[in-house]
């Protein structure tokens, strides 16, 4: 059992203004340092930009510096976060958890098959009882939607006799998730007194969900417990990238987060349990005033939840003890630009409640952490450009040594040539050097076998930094345009996340990275001809905007990925030392992978009476049938007749299918129909 | 509605029951049953399905007496759960004389049902607001926290 730490308000006080107070003397002193190291010859207005611009990326880097210290320095004393109580591990369970799966347009083998495992290790720990699952769909697309009940069915069978599977699908999906899990507590919340909420990729261990629940029945002050996600499963060589550093780098910046956070933490939005009550009074999000992509429902909705339910006086902790908490990232450089775009709108919708009344002063520090995170490329691009733009400047309009006013001596620009070196430095330094602290503590932790070898271990983080400076100006343009489409209005839609290790065609990483090339090329030539001096200053950001054609691609391959494997590149433990309830997980999928999905969506409803009645049965819980027109049902009604009576292909519409799938009466007939 | 390509009432109760797993050995006691029970030559299609529906209506609620479920509901679930545990199998026309399944059955049938999700129980989040700030009292919207009641 871990221990319990005591922590006064003062005590949290204290690390706070530890943590910010280095951040901001940090940032001062360097943009001193960066004062006297603007060439001199510059306009004033271009000064103060280039002093505001370095300030707030310096900034960025430090608040991450500092807080990665601090939580090595947790990891080593080997600390638990203070002021939770912990308890044993046999204590019995009095209260009743759900665990929700909100899905949309989700594969749904991987999804039931990582649920079936789920349930499976709960099994293990004899108290399976307390918990019921929920599957919450917000699937459109009609096959999808048979799939889903198709593999319910199978999975309902598979599934441990004391664990109920339940399946639940929203006609309308308003508000999207939040919408979803709204939805679930307005019709079941009161039933439940937490529930743990997943992502359509989430795997959480048997165990750590039943110490979440223990947690919270613990402490009864506690609103929401976020167990950090470690990223597994991929094998393109950039989801492996991503995979490695959140294994390594992840927990010492979990744990500095929890340093300064500790009850006023964050909600990831899943892989958390929160306590249904708390949710239910804080929780149901407004509209926001406006249009998208500022206005209306709100995207990022976690980040708000957490700040509602702490305005409401719950506490919300990050708890990096939790193991066995575990989610898949994208597989490729476009899959996570695709994925930060909407996080992206989400986090700049923000800006609208971070100055709302009543929250919390760490939950505006958590949303200006949010939007910084997507700011900040378009402010070192600003940053960059004021640059550039000076030493172009200064090449079509040279300096004048020799004012008009009478002096002995010429007046030379000054340009404090060791200052920005040395500013450099430190800048790699703050960025590099959490990296091989978060190597020492893994190293101290665990085998170093497990990570491919001491020296594997090194030549990964070596890699990793290689890959990270290569991709951060790729990164840096896809999130500027992110942010200027956003305030262009442009809104970011709903879309399914890709999951699939499938690398990334030629033609797509053209039509992705066209103008980062272009712009990778054009600023060479430039910098080449008319500002020598920042060549090599520049090269870092140019090479990997001129390569970012082939760094996209070279990354997304699985092939690339198994290969770097075999040499130990970038290995992480849960591939060394399989988790139990990863080989459930694949040994579920193997199983309902050998279910034919084929031909799915109402050709499988009027062909297979197991599933016609299943399908009928369902049809209630799901709702109101969406509004549909009478020619859309008719024209739907003469397709499926010539199914029937002439075995031509239906080639229903969306909306033809969807209005079948809504009418019982046809749907029963037309499978009385078929064993005529 | 779609159209039944009917050449005889006996198809339609051919069909129905097939798609209950009965087998093409079983259908002729089965369809002679319906036929005597209906009792006329059917002129529509649905009357004849509505019929035989509310036959085996009657079965779905022997098996399931405390089953709050609509009567398509219901139905459905018969007909789901009579599939899984392989009904036509284990039973023969007498079922529908006499209007009970063998015990055996109907008890395996009242385990693999299951609920698809459980009951409502209803109850409203309560809303929240999200002031947007205004100039004259921003700072006050900054500092001013919320105390938990």
């Amino acid at each position: 059992m871990q221990k319990f730490v005591p922590i006064s308000p003062k005590q949290v006080r204290r690390r706070r203004v530890v943590v910010f107070g280095l951040m901001i003397v940090s940032t001062l002193l360097a943009t001193l340092k960066w004062i006297t190291a603007i060439p001199s010859d510059s306009r004033l207005f271009t000064q103060l930009l280039m002093v505001i611009l370095f300030m707030l990326t310096f900034a960025w880097i430090a608040l991450f510096f500092w807080s990665s210290i601090f939580g090595f320095f947790e990891l080593l004393r080997k600390r638990n976060v203070p002021g939770i109580h912990w308890v044993d591990e046999n204590t019995k369970l009095s209260t009743r958890t759900a665990i929700l799966m909100p899905v949309y347009n989700e594969s749904p083998t991987n999804v039931f098959a990582n649920l079936l495992a789920m349930a499976e290790d709960l099994k293990k720990t004899g108290q399976e009882k307390a918990f019921d699952i929920f599957v919450l769909s917000d699937t459109t697309n009609p096959k999808v939607w048979v799939e889903e009940e198709k593999i319910w069915l199978e999975a309902r069978q598979l599934m441990s006799p004391n664990i109920n599977l339940y399946y639940r699908r929203r006609a309308k999906n308003i508000a999207r998730k939040s919408g979803n899990i709204e939805d679930f507590c307005n019709k079941w919340g009161a039933k439940y007194d937490f529930m743990i909420v997943l992502d359509a990729d989430s795997l959480l261990s048997g165990k750590t969900m039943l110490t979440m629940a223990q947690l919270m029945e613990a402490n009864p002050e506690t609103g929401i417990i976020q167990a950090p996600p470690m990223c597994i499963n991929r094998n393109s060589l950039f989801a492996r990238i991503q995979q490695f550093a959140g294994k390594v780098y992840g927990p010492i910046v979990s744990a500095g987060l929890a340093y300064w956070q500790v009850s006023d933490s964050n909600y990831w939005g899943h892989n958390a349990i929160i306590r249904v009550k708390a949710f239910m009074e804080c929780c149901k999000l407004p509209v926001l005033s406006g249009r998208a992509p500022f206005g209306g429902h709100i995207l990022s909705h976690d980040f708000v939840e957490a700040a509602l339910i702490r305005r409401g006086g719950w506490s919300a902790w990050l708890l990096p003890e939790l193991k066995g908490s575990f989610e898949e990232c994208p597989p490729t450089m476009i899959d996570f630009a695709i994925r930060d775009r909407r996080w992206c709108q989400g986090n700049m919708q923000h800006i609208k409640v971070l100055i709302s009344k009543g929250l919390h002063p760490v939950s505006r520090v958590h949303f200006t952490i949010g939007i910084m995170s997507y700011l900040s490329s378009p402010i070192w691009l600003c940053f960059l450009l004021v640059g550039l733009m000076t030493a172009l400047g200064r090449e079509i309009f040279p300096p004048t040594y020799f004012p008009q006013s009478y002096t002995l001596f010429p007046e030379w620009p000054i340009f404090d040539k060791i200052g920005t070196i040395a500013l450099f430095i430190l800048s790699m330094f703050m960025l590099i050097f959490p990296k091989f602290l978060g190597l020492i503590i893994y190293l101290k932790e665990n085998k170093a076998a497990d990570i491919g070898g001491i020296f594997g271990a090194i030549k990964s983080v070596l890699a990793e930094i290689v890959f990270s400076a290569l991709s951060a100006p790729i990164m840096m343009m896809f999130q500027s345009k992110f942010v200027f489409d956003i305030f262009a209005g442009i809104d970011a839609g709903w879309n399914t996340q890709n999951r699939e290790d499938s690398g990334t065609p030629f033609k797509q990483a053209v039509e992705r990275h066209f103008w980062h090339t272009i712009l990778g090329i054009a600023t060479t030539i430039i910098v080449w001809n008319y500002a020598h001096a920042l060549f090599w200053w520049m090269l870092p950001i140019t090479v990997g905007l001129m390569l970012s054609i082939p760094i996209s691609m070279f990354s997304s391959r699985e092939s690339n990925g198994i290969a770097a494997r075999k040499h130990k590149f970038f290995v992480i433990p849960e591939e060394v030392k399989i988790p139990e309830i990863l080989k459930e997980a694949k040994a579920y999928l193997a199983n309902l992978q050998k279910i034919s999905l084929d031909n799915c969506g109402v050709e499988a409803i009027v062909t297979n009476p197991q599933l016609n009645a299943l399908h009928i049965l369902m049809l209630p819980i799901n709702g109101p049938a969406p509004e549909f027109s009478a020619k859309t049902l008719e024209m739907a009604q003469i397709k499926l007749e010539n199914f029937i009576n002439h075995k031509l292909k239906m080639e229903l519409t969306k909306e033809e299918e969807i209005a079948l799938l809504y009418s019982p009466q046809i749907l029963r007939k037309a499978c009385l129909a078929l064993a005529i | 509605m779609v159209t039944l390509r009917i050449q005889s009432g006996d198809d339609i109760i051919r069909a129905y029951f097939s798609n209950l797993g009965f087998s093409e050995k079983q259908l002729p006691a089965l369809t002679r049953l319906i036929d005597e029970r209906f009792g006329k030559v059917p002129t529509d299609g649905d009357e004849l399905v509505a019929f035989i529906d509310a036959q085996v209506l009657r079965l779905a609620k022997s098996v399931f007496p405390h089953s709050v479920l609509p009567d398509e509901q219901l139905l459905a679930q018969f007909r789901l759960v009579f599939l899984l545990c392989n009904g036509a199998q284990k039973c023969t026309d007498e079922v529908l004389k006499k209007h009970r399944l063998p015990e055996g059955l109907a008890e395996q049938m009242r385990k693999t049902a299951f609920e698809t999700a459980p009951g409502y129980c209803f109850s409203d989040m309560v809303p929240q607001k999200i002031e947007s700030p205004k100039p004259s009292n921003f700072f006050h919207n900054l500092f001013h926290r919320a105390k938990k009641d």
